[in-house]
């Protein structure tokens, strides 16, 4: 037997969906010490299929590459809406119609989630250098409801603690070659986080 | 343990009782002052209202929190674990009005300065919010010491609508019920200061 019984559940503290927080850098005041957000997709892992091959009767299909990482964030904004105008003017200095488009590290900024225990207490910062992709947009109603904005990130970068970049750059660096690409893909990561 | 008897019940002192009670409401005076003019310089003379409003209320509900259980059903063994807390939505004070309509034109104001009926305008949060605390009184609080045994402090209270009676052939009195949204409520008891 694998799962005994019910003593086998009440031994375990489940993770909730809402025990977590963000801050995202640089955004005006009110919302400097912490981000209004309602909800947040945050990437895992995303490794995508690589070529298949058929064994006989056996279709294998092999791992190739870490795909795209992307974030989506829903968030309220205060009355003045101050965070429409943070988000207005960080695209534009991404994307200038006359000046060209601006260097990925420079167009990233932080956004930081803590993972949070029960009692409150941070069991995991994580770390994204992202920027805004697609459009955002104001969807105006007349529901009795709060305003609401979806934006979706495309993530440059990222860095977990209390785990340590170095401690993930070795463990990966002991791997194929195929590996050894992703860890010097994080290690420029790395050097985006120490701009500015 | 052994089955209570009549001495053990009388060294108990004496039982807390539900008429032994009183309504204090902190309501910020431009929310009242912001449908009629003539109602603010009523409550400018009479500490805001504050006692006329206490000596018609007959009864209250009292407020609660509630822990909304998280259900863990794996393969048959269910479980449940604590999941977030929810206050108590809104709580419904009832008074008997007298002829002037002093109270209904009291809760009257402050469900205007919510919404103003003419254009929609509406106070800011700070601006309509108020304190609203019931407090529990001992039997010996008729005199000049008031003795609070229990207060239930509600924060962010706003009045959200005036329920009026149905006018018929009753030999009753006019009585208003007004209900109170709050963000929390904070316990302060005399004797338990720890209890939040």
């Amino acid at each position: 037997m694998f799962l005994k019984g019910i003593e086998d559940l009440r031994n375990i503290e489940f993770a909730r969906s809402y025990l977590w927080d963000c801050k995202l850098e640089g955004a005006p005041s009110p919302f400097n010490e912490w981000f209004p957000a309602d909800e947040v997709s945050e990437p895992v892992t995303a490794i995508e299929d690589g070529d298949s091959m058929v064994f006989d009767l056996l279709t294998v299909d092999f791992p190739s590459k870490i795909g795209r990482r992307k974030m989506s964030i829903k968030f309220f904004d205060d009355q003045w809406e101050v965070l429409e105008d943070y988000f207005r003017e960080w695209s534009n200095s991404i994307v200038d119609i006359t000046g060209g488009v601006v260097p990925l590290s420079e167009a990233c900024r932080q956004i930081s989630i803590a993972k949070l225990t029960p009692q409150r207490r941070v069991r995991r910062y994580s770390y994204y250098w992202i920027y805004p992709s697609r459009a955002m947009i104001n969807a105006l109603t007349s529901a009795n409801t709060l305003k609401t904005t979806n934006l979706e990130f495309n993530v440059a970068g990222e860095k977990h603690e209390p785990q340590s970049l170095r401690d993930l750059e070795s463990k990966l660096g002991s791997r194929g070659s195929n590996l050894r690409i992703v860890s010097s893909g994080i290690s420029e990561f790395s050097n985006i986080s120490n701009i500015g | 343990m052994a089955r209570p008897t009549i001495e053990g019940t009388r060294q108990l002192g004496d039982f807390a009782t539900t008429y032994n009670w009183m309504l204090t409401l902190d309501v910020p005076a431009g929310a009242i002052s912001f449908a009629d003019g003539g109602i603010a310089e009523f409550y400018s003379n009479t500490d805001n209202g504050v006692d006329e409003v206490n000596l018609r209320c007959t009864s209250t509900d009292l407020p609660d929190k509630t822990i909304e259980p998280i259900n863990i059903n794996i393969r048959g063994f269910k479980s449940k674990q604590p999941g977030q807390a929810t206050y108590k939505d809104s709580i419904d004070l009832r008074f008997v009005d007298t002829v002037d309509g002093l109270v209904e034109a009291f809760f009257s104001a402050w469900v205007e300065s919510s919404w103003r009926t003419s254009d929609g305008y509406q106070m800011s949060k700070l601006g309509n919010q108020g304190l609203c605390t019931i407090s529990r009184l001992d039997r010996q609080s008729f005199n000049e010491s008031v003795n609070n045994i229990w207060d239930y402090i509600l924060v962010g209270a706003w009045c959200s609508h005036v329920t009026k009676p149905t006018l018929n052939s009753d030999n009753g009195l006019y009585e208003v019920t007004a209900t109170i949204q709050m963000d929390y409520f904070k316990n302060l008891s005399q004797n338990h200061p720890a209890v939040k």
